[in-house]
């Protein structure tokens, strides 16, 4: 009896990270998103926009963004 | 202009209801003005918590139906004459809509310091409805797996409404086993759902009989209730530690196994 709370805290995190999901639709509207800022900075081919999302052990997310571009763009920095 | 704090939870049965009404009494015995919301339409409880079943004339779908004004709907509690109940609606909830919910607990925020709303379990319409209306939300859960993974469902939902401040309230905590390890604290549930601890309640056989503590007596009900108010009302602060009386050499000495 003991441990039991121990094992009930190991067996929440499995299941608090098994139930993380993302919300239908939010890949979507990141990528629609990140291209139309990333597109302001830099000429770049919206193709080649590589967008991954990994959940760790703890349940933080990584949010890891490819995008490759030719050049800037004239932007007015104030 | 009040706060508005919506109390809810996803389960139910965590005692969402029973935190209301004892948080609603703690506040208002503190001298502030309290407007107590019961947004659950159909199994509302609120009324039969606070003892005041028999004096419901109007409620909340009266209102809705422009049968009465808020003013005739509230219920004043006979003892403490700054805590006031808005009943909720038995049947057909549909009339209440989100707009006239919200506007409902707007006006009650412009006389009152604190409208604390009894969120319906689930996170369906009603779920919907209560929080929409609130500022800030208070997510009820007890130290048993599948009521922590509903909160944390509710968090994440929370997340994606208006709401300024989000805060745990740990319910029924078995002082007695999380200091043997045997069951989950408060503070490791907040720290894994990564919340502010408002409030750890402790498992107490009065509430689960009567549903209210008496506010004067000095027990360790009280005590939680009481450090739970002046959390809310000065934004942070100490949280009751429910395995207070759980440790040390006499306690030891006293339940040690032969």
């Amino acid at each position: 009896m003991e441990n039991a709370g121990k094992h009930a805290v190991y067996r929440l995190k499995r299941v608090l990270l098994n139930d993380k999901t993302l919300p239908t639709g939010l890949p979507g509207l990141l990528r629609s998103d990140l291209t139309k800022v990333i597109a302001s900075y830099f000429d770049f081919d919206e193709r080649e926009l590589e967008i991954d999302i990994d959940l760790d052990a703890s349940g933080k997310y990584h949010i890891k963004i490819f995008a490759p571009a030719e050049r800037v763009k004239n932007v007015k920095i104030l | 202009m009040g706060r508005r704090i919506v109390i809810t939870s996803g389960k139910g049965g965590v005692g969402k209801t029973t935190i209301v009404a004892n948080l609603g009494l703690q506040l208002a015995a503190s001298g502030a003005r309290v407007a107590l919301v019961d947004a659950d339409i159909g199994l509302n409880n609120l009324d039969v918590a606070l003892g005041m079943e028999h004096k419901t004339v109007y409620d909340i779908g009266d209102i809705a139906d422009g049968k009465c004004r808020l003013k005739q709907a509230l219920i004043r509690d006979e003892h403490l004459h700054n805590l006031y109940l808005l009943p909720s609606a038995k049947v057909n909830g549909a009339r209440v809509t989100t707009q006239i919910f919200s506007s409902i607990v707007n006006e009650l925020a412009e006389g009152f310091e604190f409208v604390l709303i009894d969120c319906p379990a689930g996170i369906e319409s009603g779920f919907h409805r209560a929080v929409i209306a609130a500022h800030e939300a208070i997510t009820v859960t007890t130290p048993h797996i599948s009521a922590v993974r509903d909160a944390d469902k509710v968090l994440s939902l929370l997340s994606t409404y208006n709401i300024e401040s989000v805060a745990l309230a740990v319910n029924r905590v078995r002082g007695d086993l999380s200091v043997k390890g045997s069951m989950m604290g408060a503070e490791e549930i907040a720290h894994l759902l990564r919340v502010p601890l408002c409030a750890a309640l402790p498992e107490d056989d009065g509430i689960s009989v009567f549903g209210i503590a008496d506010y004067n007596k000095k027990d360790k009900t009280n005590r939680a209730y009481k450090l739970f108010a002046d959390y809310i009302v000065n934004g942070g602060g100490r949280v009751y530690n429910c395995e207070r009386n759980y440790k040390g050499f006499f306690y030891k000495l006293k339940n040690r196994e032969d």
